[in-house]
C-alpha cells in the first residue's frame, strides 16, 4: 500500500515539470511577424510590422484562406529595439520574428546607413539568416502594408516573388546572410534587391526591380536589371535562367541556360592588375522568332552562340561601368580573388585596393555552347 | 573499479572536445580564424602528441596505473598533492563547462531568461549521470556520437550548394604568428589531455593508440567544420557570437527548416557528457583523500560547489573571462600533463616491503 502511494505520488509529481521552468508566452499573445519594414525619418526609426492574424481581415471562421489574415502595427523609436518594444506595448502582443519572411528597408534608411538597420536583425536570435532582405523604392511601409491577395498573408506573395526572381536569376543574393557576409568582407560593397509596388487590375502587386548599390553601408546608386544580370553572369550563377538574343536580320532566339560557371584569376601585368575571367555556359535553344518563319536548325547555332557571347559581354560591361568604374564598388569579389591568388600584392595595397581596381583591366573569355535544340524538325 | 574500453573513453573525449568547439565565442580568445585556423590545427596535432610524450614515457612501465596512482607509489604526500590538484582542475573544468553551456543557451536561444534554471538543471543531470556510473555514461556517448555525426552530415549536405572556395586563402597571409598562436590556443583549451592520464586505471585496451585516434578524430572534425564554415557562410560567421550555431541555423533539408532545435538537443547531450566526465574524475580524486565510502557525499558536495560557482561566474562575466583567459595560457594543462609527471619521477620511489626486509 505504501509503495503504491509512493508510486502514485511520483507519477503526479511528474506533472509538475510540464508547467515549464521559464516564463511562457501563449501563441495568442504573440504577434507572429511575417514582414517587417524599416524606415528612417526625423532621426527616428519607423517600423512597420505585418503579422499573422487568422481572422485579421474579418473572416468568419477561425482561419479563412480566402482572406488576407494579417494586421499591421506601426511604431517608432530612437533605436530599432525601442520601436519593437513600442510595438509590443501598443498591440499588447510580444513581437516574434521566428516566422518572418521579409525585411524591407526604406530607401531613406538605406541612403542613411543600411548597417544600422541590418545589425539589429543580424543579432536577433529568432530570425533565420536566410530571410530576404530588400530595399524599397520609396518607403518600406508601403510594401509591408500592401494587401496583396496571393497566399495566406501578403508577405507570402512578396516571398514568392523573391523566390521566383532568385530562381530565374533576376536577383543576386538577396538574403540577409548574403548582405551581411559581403558587408563584412572588408570592401563594404553589396547589391541588395529593390522591391517596388505596382497596380495590376486595380490590385497591389510587388515586383523586384533591379537592385541598390551599397557602398560603405550606404546606398549610392541603383542597378538596372541588365546590370544585375551582368553581375550574375560575371559570378557564373546564371543557370536556370532564360535569355533572348537578337540575331541580325534573322529575328531573335530564346535560350535557356542549363549550366553556367565562371573562373577568375588575377595577375600582374607591368604592375597593373589584370583579371582573366573565363565564363562558360551551356544553353538550350528553345525558340526562334523570325519574320521569315525560320526553323531551328544546326546552321543557326553558331550565330546564336556568337550573339549570346556578345550580349553577355555587354551585360558584364554595364555592370562593371556602374559598380567598379562608376563607384569603385567591388560587388564582383575582386578583393577575395586578389587575397587568394596574389597575397603579397594584397598585403602591399590593402589600403588602396579601390584605386588599384579602378585602373585594372579585364580579359574575358566567354564560351557559349548550345547543346539542345528542342523537338521541332525542319520541314525541308 | 568501473572499467570501460579505450574506444568508449576516447569517444567521450571526442564529444567533450567537440562541445568546446561548437560553443566557442571567437571574440573571447585570440586565435587563428579562417584559413589560418585550418593550418593551425596541424600544429594542434603535433603539439598534443609532443606534450603527452613525456607522460606516456614515464608511465610506460606502469601498466594500468594512472598519474595519481603513480604519485601515491612515489610518496603519500605526492599522492595527496596530486589528488588535490587534479580534483581542483577537474572541478574547474566542470564549472567552466556549465557556465559555457548556460551562457550559450541564454545568448543564442533564451536571451531573456535567467541562468539559474539552466545551471541548476544541467548540473543535477550531470550529477545523476556520475551517480549512474562511468559505464552508463560511456554507453550513452555512443548514441550521442551517432546523433552528432548525423547532424553534422545533415548540415554539410544542406549547405552543399552554397560551397564557394574563394574564401580559402593562404593561411600565412597575416604571417606565421597567427597560425602558431592558433595551434597553441587549441591545445591549451584541450583539458581532455589531462583526463587521458587520469583515466588509465579505468580503461581496457591500448591507451596510446586510442589517444592517437582521438587526436586525428578531433583534427578531422575541427578541420571539416572550419572548412565548411569558410566555404559556405564565409564572413557571415565572423558577425556571429557562435559561428557553428549560425551554420547549424542555416541548414535546411527538404521540408525541414529551422533544425537548430535538434542540434541544440544534441549539443546539450554532449555538454552533459563532458560535465559528467570531469565531475566523475573529481569525485575519484577526492575519494583518494576522503575514502571511497564517502563517494556519494563527495558527489553532492561537488554538485553544490559547481552550482554555486557557476551561478557566480555566469553572473560576473568578467570573472569568468579572467578564468577562461587563464585556461588559455595553458598553464593548468602544462602543469598537469608536463610538470607533475616530471616532478614525480624526481621524487625517490618508496622502497618495497621485501627490499626493507
Amino acid at each position: 500500500m505504501k509503495r503504491l502511494s509512493l508510486l502514485i505520488a511520483l507519477v503526479l509529481s511528474l506533472s509538475l515539470p510540464l508547467c515549464g521552468c521559464m516564463e511562457t508566452i501563449r501563441l495568442k499573445d504573440r504577434a507572429i511577424v511575417q514582414a517587417v519594414g524599416v524606415d528612417y525619418e526625423d532621426q527616428k526609426f519607423q517600423l512597420t510590422f505585418q503579422y499573422f492574424v487568422p481572422s485579421g481581415s474579418g473572416g468568419q471562421t477561425a482561419f479563412d484562406a480566402s482572406e488576407l489574415n494579417n494586421n499591421i502595427i506601426r511604431s517608432e523609436g530612437d533605436t530599432i529595439t525601442e520601436a519593437v518594444s513600442e510595438a509590443t506595448r501598443k498591440e499588447g502582443k510580444q513581437i516574434f520574428f521566428g516566422s518572418n519572411k521579409i525585411i524591407v528597408i526604406g530607401k531613406a534608411m538605406a541612403e542613411e546607413n543600411l548597417k544600422k538597420a541590418v545589425d539589429y536583425f543580424n543579432a536577433n536570435h529568432q530570425l533565420h539568416p536566410s530571410v530576404y532582405l530588400m530595399i524599397a523604392e520609396e518607403s518600406a511601409s508601403k510594401i509591408v502594408t500592401a494587401q496583396i491577395s496571393r497566399g495566406i498573408v501578403p508577405a507570402s506573395a512578396i516571398e514568392q516573388v523573391a523566390d521566383n526572381a532568385m530562381n530565374h536569376r533576376h536577383m543576386n543574393g538577396g538574403r540577409m546572410v548574403d548582405v551581411v557576409s559581403k558587408l563584412e568582407t572588408g570592401h563594404d560593397s553589396v547589391d541588395v534587391p529593390m522591391v517596388k509596388l505596382s497596380q495590376q487590375s486595380g490590385k497591389p502587386e510587388v515586383e523586384i526591380d533591379g537592385g541598390a548599390l551599397i557602398k560603405k553601408d550606404k546606398m549610392v546608386d541603383t542597378l538596372t536589371e541588365q546590370e544585375i544580370q551582368g553581375i550574375i553572369w560575371f559570378l557564373g550563377k546564371m543557370e536556370d535562367a532564360t535569355m533572348t538574343v537578337s540575331l541580325p536580320e534573322k529575328g531573335s532566339a530564346a535560350l535557356e541556360i542549363l549550366e553556367c560557371s565562371s573562373r577568375m584569376k588575377p595577375r600582374l601585368e607591368e604592375g597593373r592588375l589584370v583579371f582573366d575571367v573565363k565564363i562558360r555556359c551551356d544553353s538550350a535553344l528553345r525558340e526562334l522568332i523570325s519574320d521569315e518563319g525560320g526553323d531551328i536548325t544546326q546552321e543557326i547555332v553558331p550565330l546564336v552562340q556568337q550573339m549570346q557571347e556578345r550580349k553577355i559581354r555587354q551585360l558584364i560591361n554595364l555592370a562593371l561601368n556602374k559598380t567598379l568604374r562608376g563607384h569603385g564598388a567591388d560587388i564582383l569579389r575582386l578583393t577575395d580573388h586578389v587575397k587568394k591568388y596574389l597575397p603579397n600584392y594584397y598585403n602591399e595595397h590593402r589600403d588602396n585596393l579601390e584605386a588599384m581596381f579602378e585602373n585594372s583591366g579585364f580579359n574575358f573569355e566567354i564560351v557559349c555552347n548550345i547543346s539542345r535544340m528542342g523537338l521541332e524538325a525542319s520541314g525541308n | 573499479m568501473p572499467q570501460i574500453t579505450v574506444s568508449q573513453f576516447f569517444i567521450m573525449l571526442f564529444l567533450c572536445r567537440s562541445f568546446s568547439f561548437f560553443t566557442i565565442v571567437p571574440g573571447l580568445r585570440e586565435s587563428a580564424s579562417g584559413s589560418a585556423g585550418l593550418a593551425s590545427l596541424v600544429l594542434f596535432v603535433v603539439f598534443s602528441v609532443l606534450i603527452m610524450l613525456p607522460s606516456f614515457l614515464i608511465l610506460r612501465r606502469q601498466k594500468g596505473v594512472g598519474l595519481i596512482e603513480f604519485a601515491y607509489q612515489r610518496s603519500q604526500g605526492a599522492g595527496f598533492a596530486c589528488a588535490t590538484l587534479f580534483a581542483l582542475l577537474a572541478l574547474s573544468v566542470a564549472i567552466d563547462n556549465v557556465v559555457h553551456f548556460a551562457v550559450f543557451i541564454t545568448s543564442a536561444v533564451y536571451p531573456n531568461d535567467s541562468n539559474v534554471i539552466f545551471v541548476v538543471l544541467f548540473t543535477l543531470v550531470a550529477l545523476y549521470m556520475v551517480y549512474l556510473g562511468l559505464e552508463s555514461t560511456a554507453r550513452f556517448s555512443g548514441l550521442a556520437l551517432i546523433l552528432l555525426l548525423g547532424s553534422l552530415v545533415m548540415i554539410v549536405l544542406s549547405l552543399a550548394r552554397e560551397f564557394d572556395t574563394v574564401g580559402l586563402i593562404s593561411p600565412f597571409l597575416g604571417g606565421v604568428r597567427p597560425v602558431v598562436q592558433g595551434g597553441a590556443v587549441t591545445v591549451n583549451e584541450s583539458s581532455e589531455l589531462m583526463l587521458v592520464l587520469l583515466f588509465i586505471p579505468y580503461l581496457k585496451g591500448n591507451v596510446k593508440k586510442g589517444f592517437l585516434w582521438w587526436v586525428l578524430g578531433v583534427f578531422a572534425l575541427l578541420e571539416g567544420m572550419i572548412f565548411v564554415t569558410l566555404c559556405t557562410v564565409g564572413q557571415y560567421a565572423v558577425t556571429q557570437s557562435y559561428p557553428l550555431y549560425a551554420v547549424a541555423k542555416m541548414a535546411r533539408l527538404f521540408y525541414f527548416q529551422r533544425m537548430d532545435a535538434v542540434h541544440m538537443v544534441i549539443w546539450t547531450m554532449i555538454g552533459l557528457i563532458k560535465s559528467a566526465l570531469y565531475l566523475f574524475i573529481a569525485q575519484r580524486c577526492l575519494c583518494f583523500l576522503f575514502g571511497a565510502k564517502r563517494k556519494n557525499t563527495i558527489l553532492l558536495a561537488l554538485g553544490g560547489i559547481t552550482i554555486l560557482c557557476s551561478l557566480l561566474l555566469a553572473h560576473y562575466f568578467t570573472a569568468y573571462q579572467a578564468l577562461y583567459n587563464f585556461t588559455l595560457t595553458g598553464i593548468p594543462l602544462y602543469v598537469a600533463v608536463l610538470l607533475v609527471p616530471v616532478l614525480l619521477i624526481l621524487i625517490p620511489g618508496r622502497r618495497r616491503k621485501e627490499d626493507k626486509a
